[in-house]
């Protein structure tokens, strides 16, 4: 049955339908004479149907005694099914055959129907044969449609094949004027607009756009029509929008949050892990695998490396001065390190011991006088609080002044501290420095390093004598910096203050005169005028000893006058009491502690 | 940075919807506070005028819930568009770990769009922060409009995106875009805690 509202001038053309408009105009026009048959084909609510029934009263138009029919395939298969099974299968072909121009909408239908599809590849024959016209309309073409016969495909094929795209927007507008003209509704072109501006898949799609403006409008008559447009266009493009869009949202954060809150946990359990699995202790990866803030896992994984090599390299130098330290889990545990250093370090001073102090070499031994007093006096104060009071203790004075044997008398003092469990080792520069060098050559540098760091304290006989290489100071440096740093006892003796060390580094200079700075021996009248040592304020202990001056002027026994007779003969400068300080305040006051 | 309270094992993260006025940020977060079930946001927060046009700023909590065993938020925020309300603008600018670009596509306000732009680094360099390294998306919104009316994508990348950051076409009101802008902003912000601390 035709619809009379489906006509042509009722559907609206534009680029997406426009071929298909008028292939279907040109067979309305003139039946069986140029597309047979026709084929159209849109997504459902593009307006097949609207075209098949436009065919339709356009031809009955024309010609008002043409048998046209618009059947649904469904239709034609069931009444086909019918018809056979009551055995009237002649009849019901006549039937179809009579119609002028059939109009078989949704073909899709005859899927997998063989009979079906088997009387209409006959009907379309026959009718090509007598001028009548097949118009046919499906969701899909034909080639898309699934278990057809090859024949009826051909068939269909053979005529003209047009499809029908969702409207743009000009037809959108047309066909909402079309349905403003058909309502006699007061709406303005921008409330159209609006409406037309929104993306439909389909006609329909629009229709029902259009339908909730007029309700809407209808209920809010007060509300602006452009804004009630704008809200009922928001609300079906949000109806149209995917279901789960946050899910999948917070589905892509959580990957993310997943994938960098968390990371470092993952990296971190596989290196304890890995480590684990060769045996080492992983304490100190698992104590941070448990914290909350995330660690700089590089640093991390890096020290824990530095640390197992560092045991690997003591193990096997453990192993090889005593063969029964080799496998001690200590060497499995880089949170021991520094305990597993000092194994080597003890193992390597029982195997191959620093040189110790001569024995014969005591403070009873030492001759005290004036010109040692206060070197004298420091040495007691080091034996006393090694390592805390005066460190480094620098004793200098010329040759034979008796520092080198105070130097093993500082060394044997200490040795005797705590029932003789101190080691003290006394080193020459002069031996230091070769035995460096040779270290250097045999790449044994963490040995040699490792046998003087065993020791409680250091003593550095003629410490000038290291050598001017900068690579031997710099070794040199960072041993004391070690001794000095673990509060380790080291005393340095040369033959010049530290300022007067011209071949000494700076940064030694400075570290040698940070602890106290003492003079031994004879200081001549002219070597002190010469020396011109420069004494900074609150440092005056480490001045030129001026009883020596004295005592080398007048004589050790000679009364301390604080006035001086030019008759002795003595130089004038040292009798003017303005220039020279002959009363000085107690010895105490005179060893000064050097702030460090 | 990201807020990340690892003894409370909370993240929130504060993403500014920046532009020139009526581009359409507004419109973003109402589209999200629409998709978003009402268990898991906030109130949404919004003093506008009655030209709709916001006055001083929206606000839209959002509750991720617990990922990885963290809680957690966003806050998003838009500032208002108009030229006059810079000190505003610069308010809600503060502390933002993300900000999206919102551009209107329409050729007449390609104007205001790199007014607005231009702005935006202002503000950012008036906080301290780098432009070239706070997570920064571009959307070009009004993509729905008949295309003799607006710029193409491609056309908005050459006069805004010179630092060639990510961008989307968008339509807020029918919500094409919106969370696909989201979805990498926040992806660029949450990335950032795992970057080491030199390169964020």
């Amino acid at each position: 049955m035709l619809d009379g509202r489906f006509r042509f001038e009722t559907f609206i053309t534009g680029p997406s339908n426009r071929l298909a408009v008028s292939a279907a105009r040109a067979v309305a026009e003139a039946p069986g004479q140029v597309y047979h048959p026709l084929f159209l084909y849109a997504e459902s609510g593009l307006g097949k149907t609207h075209l098949l029934g436009a065919i339709g009263y356009s031809a009955l138009q024309v010609d008002p005694v043409l048998r046209v029919e618009i059947r649904a395939a469904e239709d034609y298969a069931e009444q086909l099914r019918a018809a056979a099974g009551r055995g009237d299968l002649n009849a019901w072909r006549r039937e179809w055959e009579s119609i002028r121009v059939l109009l078989l909408d949704d073909v899709q239908f005859l899927e997998g129907q063989p009979e079906a599809q088997a009387e209409l590849l006959r009907l379309i024959d026959q009718a090509h044969g007598r001028g009548f016209q097949v118009v046919l309309a499906s969701d899909r073409p034909p080639a898309e449609l699934d278990n057809l016969d090859q024949r009826l495909l051909s068939r269909m094929s053979g005529g003209l094949i047009v499809d029908i795209a969702a409207p743009e927007i000009d037809t959108r507008r047309g066909i909402l004027r079309l349905w403003r003209t058909a309502r006699s509704l007061n709406l303005d072109e921008d409330v159209l607009e609006e409406l037309a501006q929104h993306d439909v898949e389909n006609v329909r799609e629009l229709l029902g756009l259009f339908n909730r403006l007029v309700a809407q409008h209808a209920l809010e008559p007060g509300a602006r029509v452009s804004g009630t447009a704008r809200a009922v266009v928001a609300q079906v493009r949000e109806e149209h929008a995917p279901p789960d869009e946050f899910s999948s949202f917070l589905n892509e954060v959580a990957a993310v949050v997943t994938s960098s809150v968390e990371q470092w946990r993952a990296r971190l359990a596989s290196t304890v892990a890995r480590w684990a699995g060769e045996g080492y202790a992983t304490e100190s990866l698992e104590q941070l695998l448990d914290g909350i803030e995330p660690p700089d896992v590089d640093a991390a994984e890096a020290r824990f490396a530095a640390a197992v090599h560092q045991l690997r390299d003591l193990e096997q130098e453990a192993a090889r001065l005593d063969p029964r330290l080799a496998g001690v889990s200590v060497f499995r545990d880089p949170g021991r390190l520094e305990e597993a250093r000092s194994i080597v370090m003890r193992a390597l001073a029982a195997y191959d011991p620093p040189p110790g102090p001569a024995p014969h070499l005591t403070i009873g031994a030492f001759q005290a006088g004036a010109r040692n007093q206060l070197a004298l006096r420091a040495a007691g104060e080091v034996v006393a609080l090694p390592g805390t009071r005066y460190n480094p203790l620098y004793i200098h004075g010329p040759s034979s002044s008796g520092k080198t044997h105070l130097g093993h008398a500082i060394a044997n003092a200490l040795s005797d501290r705590d029932n003789s469990a101190w080691t003290v080792t006394v080193v020459d520069g002069a031996t230091l420095g070769e035995e460096l060098i040779e270290a250097m050559r045999a790449g044994a540098l963490d040995r040699w390093r490792m046998r003087y760091r065993a020791a409680d304290a250091i003593i550095v006989d003629n410490v000038h004598r290291i050598g001017g290489s900068d690579r031997l100071q710099d070794e040199f440096f960072h041993l004391f910096n070690s001794f000095i740093e673990m509060g380790k006892q080291v005393v340095l003796t040369a033959d010049a203050p530290p300022a007067r060390l011209s071949s000494m580094a700076a940064r030694l200079q400075s570290r040698f005169e940070a602890g106290l700075v003492v003079e031994i021996g004879v200081v001549s009248e002219a070597e002190a005028v010469a020396r011109h040592t420069p004494v900074p304020d609150g440092a005056e202990a480490a001045a030129p000893t001026i009883d020596a001056w004295f005592e080398d002027a007048i004589g050790p026994d000679a009364p301390r006058p604080t006035f001086m007779d030019p008759a002795s003969g003595v130089d004038s400068f040292f009798l003017d009491p303005e220039k020279v300080v002959t009363e000085w305040p107690g010895l105490d006051g005179r060893v000064v502690e050097d702030p460090r | 940075m990201p807020i990340v309270n690892y003894a409370a094992r909370e993240i929130t993260c504060k993403i500014v919807y920046y532009g020139p006025g009526r581009s359409g940020k507004t419109s973003n977060l109402q589209y999200i506070h629409r998709r978003v079930p009402v268990e898991r946001r906030g109130e949404m927060m919004s003093l506008a005028t009655h030209g709709d046009r916001t006055l001083f700023f929206d606000f839209l909590p959002i509750d991720l819930g617990t990922i990885s065993g963290f809680t957690t938020r966003f806050q998003l925020y838009t500032v208002p568009g108009q030229v006059y309300y810079r000190s505003t603008r610069r308010l809600v600018l503060q502390g933002a770990d993300g900000v999206v670009f919102v551009a209107d596509s329409q050729r007449r306000q390609m104007d205001e769009n790199v007014e607005s732009y231009r702005d935006l680094h202002e503000a950012l360099a008036e906080h301290g922060i780098n432009a070239r390294e706070v997570p920064l998306v571009l959307q070009y919104n009004k993509q729905d409009l008949p295309p003799e009316l607006v710029c193409s994508p491609p056309e908005l990348d050459r006069a805004l995106n010179f630092r060639n950051v990510p961008s989307f076409g968008a339509d807020a009101l029918g919500g094409l875009g919106v969370f696909e802008t989201l979805k990498r902003t926040s992806e660029l912000v949450l990335r950032r805690l795992a970057a080491p601390a030199g390169a964020r």
